[in-house]
């Protein structure tokens, strides 16, 4: 009997807290404070353009998905996992879909940022003089993802980023207009900074076939077709952050 | 390493981000260790783990736990402890700690983290259950583990127990230590007693077994209150009823290393290391010189 009435009051206090009925006990209204402000703060260190973009109803969507979605982790950075798909949701949104996907880039950077750390094999690049490309394939980097979008997600949230040059402002303009517009991203991180690069098609499609595992006599084939150069494109993969090195096949 | 004190006690502070560059250009003037939460390196790598092992090769660490919930019912989480675990082994610390309190409660079938720690109803059924706990947590990890009392804003039905008795009988049948928090046995007797913070404390330290203290922690509290309770926001610098109580406890249970705390309307360091000066000047002025 004891047992039962100890798990009853822990699920009671907590269910009450959660609740967050008005007119609650001094004690309360602490509990349900602090836990609200636990979440605004984890939420704005993980959303901070999407706090830009909703202004005063950032902390209201914030409490709103936590009270539909109570989180389960102690580990406060990932309370945030879901948060973007249900912005996509919210019927308050429904012209603004740009929001959504701003939090899911914002979502994706973070992971990176907490992600094992990774670095270019450059001893790898020796099996070019050793393997012929039909043996070899290009490794990716594991802290890297691609993206395309509809909406010009990246520059908007390139405009509330501090490095934002204003000269920029026509091509963001330009893409909110653009009922054709496409757009494709590498997120990447080699060292500690997280970096978004805005890449081609030809460039996105030929990650695509190095994340397939496709060899490296494969991707020099489409290099060719398309005629682009193979030192060009491995120098532009280097930079984005997108590739590490070379395996054997 | 060349910033340890060859003073009796050891003094720590809490590491804070936008602490972290002029530590690292520091020559002089560091505490003797830096508290860090274990939640904040569970990710498995970036920049904060980079920052804290280049602190960590000139500086001992105390790794502290908010989420393991050494009082749940519905049990410690096993991804947590093994996250927990390897932040220990990584990190190797002077000390490991955690809360007597819950954090996590199964609703409707799913365990719901509480945001926050939350108070225990002492019991003898809770007394089991946080043996339980602390002996898997304790077991994991391979070494003793520091419990920490918590600030309440609840005064729960259905205790057995006083608070001091709870916590000796643990240390006693557990084999942990107590993490002894000042600054949340002031704001509960500020809060809860009628004799007010620094009488009830002052009692509530001379329950205490000396013997199963292996740490303080000090705080401050800003003067901003929710609905008439003192909230432990850990928003200022540490008061003198605070270190007075401090004084109290390394004069009848011997001294400790002891931690300041600020963790909101955090100072810029200069501020916050004086706090780390004072508290070494109160308790080197304790220590006997045979």
């Amino acid at each position: 009997m004891v047992w039962y009435v100890m798990i009853s009051a822990q699920q009671e206090l907590l269910s009450s807290i959660l609740a967050a009925a008005p007119n609650e006990s001094a004690g309360m209204s602490v509990y349900i404070g602090n836990r609200r402000a636990v979440a605004v703060r984890a939420f704005s260190s993980l959303f901070p353009t999407v706090q830009h973009l909703l202004g005063d109803a950032f902390n209201s969507a914030v409490l709103l998905f936590i009270q539909q979605n109570p989180p389960e982790s102690a580990e406060i950075t990932l309370w945030g996992a879901g948060f973007a798909s249900w912005l996509e949701q919210q019927e308050e949104l429904i012209s603004y879909p740009y929001v959504a996907a701003v939090a899911d880039l914002e979502w994706r950077i973070g992971e990176l940022e907490r992600a094992a750390d990774t670095t270019i094999d450059l001893p790898s690049f020796q099996l070019l003089q050793e393997l012929s490309p039909n043996e070899l394939r290009v490794v990716v980097n594991q802290n890297s993802m691609l993206l395309n979008n509809f909406l010009p997600v990246y520059n908007i949230w390139k405009f509330h980023q501090e490095s934002f040059d204003m000269r920029d402002l026509h091509n963001l303009n330009n893409s909110i207009c653009d009922p054709n517009y496409v757009e494709y991203l590498c997120i990447s991180r080699i060292d500690w900074k997280v970096n978004v690069f805005e890449i081609n098609k030809n460039e996105f499609d030929l990650l695509l076939m190095c994340r397939r595992g496709d060899s490296l006599g494969d991707i020099i084939v489409e290099l060719t077709r398309i005629e682009l150069s193979f030192s060009d494109w491995l120098v532009r993969m280097l930079k984005v952050g997108a590739i590490l090195g070379y395996s054997a096949k | 390493m060349k910033h340890f004190s060859n003073d009796a006690v050891l003094i720590g502070l809490g590491l804070k981000n936008q602490h972290a560059d002029q530590i690292l250009q520091s020559d002089s003037n560091l505490p003797d260790f830096f508290e860090v939460h274990a939640e904040n390196y569970f990710n498995s790598g970036g920049l904060n783990h980079a920052v804290l092992k280049r602190i960590a090769e000139n500086s001992r660490l105390s790794v502290h736990g908010t989420g393991l919930g050494l009082g749940n019912h519905c049990g410690i989480e096993d991804s947590h402890l093994e996250n927990f675990k390897r932040v220990i082994d990584e990190y190797k610390p002077l000390l490991v700690s955690e809360h007597l309190c819950f954090t996590q409660a199964v609703i409707n079938g799913k365990r719901i983290h509480t945001g926050d720690l939350l108070p225990l109803v002492r019991n003898n059924a809770a007394l089991n259950i946080c043996i339980n706990n602390i002996d898997k947590v304790q077991n994991a990890i391979g070494r003793t583990i520091l419990v920490e009392n918590i600030c309440h804003y609840l005064e729960l039905d259905g205790h057995e127990f006083e608070e001091t008795e709870f916590l000796n009988e643990i240390c006693r049948l557990s084999g942990c230590q107590l993490l002894v928090d000042i600054n949340n046995v002031y704001v509960n007797g500020t809060n809860f007693s009628q004799q007010g913070g620094l009488q009830f404390a002052r009692h509530w330290l001379s329950q205490i077994n000396p013997r199963y203290i292996g740490q303080y922690h000090v705080a401050g509290s800003s003067d901003s209150t929710v609905n008439g309770l003192v909230v432990d926001d850990h928003g200022s610098q540490v008061q003198e009823d605070v270190w007075a109580l401090l004084r109290y406890a390394g004069q009848h249970h011997g001294l400790a290393p002891t931690l300041i705390e600020w963790d909101t309307q955090v100072p810029d360091w200069p501020v916050f290391a004086l706090e780390a000066i004072k508290a070494r000047q109160l308790l080197n002025g304790l220590v006997r010189h045979d």
